[in-house]
């Protein structure tokens, strides 16, 4: 039932225009810098944040827009589909991106390793309060789960279904 | 890399990319990113595309880059003397 809802809904030529792929690469480039921008400051200086008054707004601004866009994109969509609805360039293109997703994981964890052992080695006194713990590990999260979908879409060329 | 001559063989049928991706049981995106070299198909589509369009797999795809149709003719035209 859920693979023929699946199904129903293929990449169109429009999904992959140059209009479509140039937005995604845009984007998730602007999704991934404002929501960067947006967490760290709120985890470690929220009143910096407050601060810059007008400039919050338009950083909430342009991640609410290329959310947006990235929501309306089937593209991303159809790569969070289960893998057997899938055709199999958009396959390999999903497997692709798993690997770029648990690559970075693998990198971040082993930098978050190394920091850990420096400040401990320099005895440096750092403690991370739980809310900025959570806006941590959502940064995390965007790296994970945003980051792939960036480089794929740097990657695939637009296409139309002509010639 | 794995060379092919998917392009010529769909226009000499004169089919669409979406026509053939339909007949193969793709997306049309398959079909144009294999068209493009971006992308190498499964064995299993690529036997697909060589029994769809009659001709032995190894004319369709190749490791090595195909010749020009006027070279191969020439080489065909010398072979034949």
């Amino acid at each position: 039932m859920i693979v023929s809802i699946f199904d129903k809904m293929p990449l169109r030529e429009k999904d992959l225009s140059h209009f479509a792929v140039y937005g995604l690469r845009i984007s998730s480039i602007l999704f991934i810098l404002s929501a960067l921008i947006l967490t760290t400051l709120q985890a470690f200086h929220p009143e910096l944040l407050e601060r810059i008054g007008i400039g919050r707004f338009i950083v909430q601004g342009i991640l609410g827009v290329s959310s947006i866009f990235f929501a309306l994109n089937r593209l991303t969509s159809r790569l969070a589909f289960p893998q057997e609805t899938l055709d199999e360039w958009e396959q390999s293109l999903k497997s692709e991106m798993s690997n770029i997703g648990y690559s970075t994981a693998c990198i971040l964890a082993l930098l978050s390793c190394i920091v850990t052992v420096l400040l401990y080695n320099f005895q440096v006194d750092f403690t991370l309060h739980a809310e900025q713990l959570t806006f941590l590990s959502l940064n995390f999260m965007i790296a994970m789960f945003i980051f792939p979908i960036a480089v794929i879409a740097w990657r695939i060329k637009p296409l139309s279904s002509r010639n | 890399m794995i060379y092919n001559r998917i392009k010529i063989l769909r226009t000499e049928k004169g089919l669409s990319r979406k026509e053939l991706a339909d007949a193969v049981g793709v997306n049309f995106q398959t079909i144009g990113y294999l068209e493009r070299g971006d992308y190498n198909a499964s064995l299993e589509l690529a036997f697909k595309l060589a029994e769809y369009f009659e001709v032995p797999i190894d004319m369709a795809f190749s490791p090595r880059p195909f010749k020009s149709l006027a070279e191969e003719l020439t080489e065909n035209r010398r072979a034949a003397e």
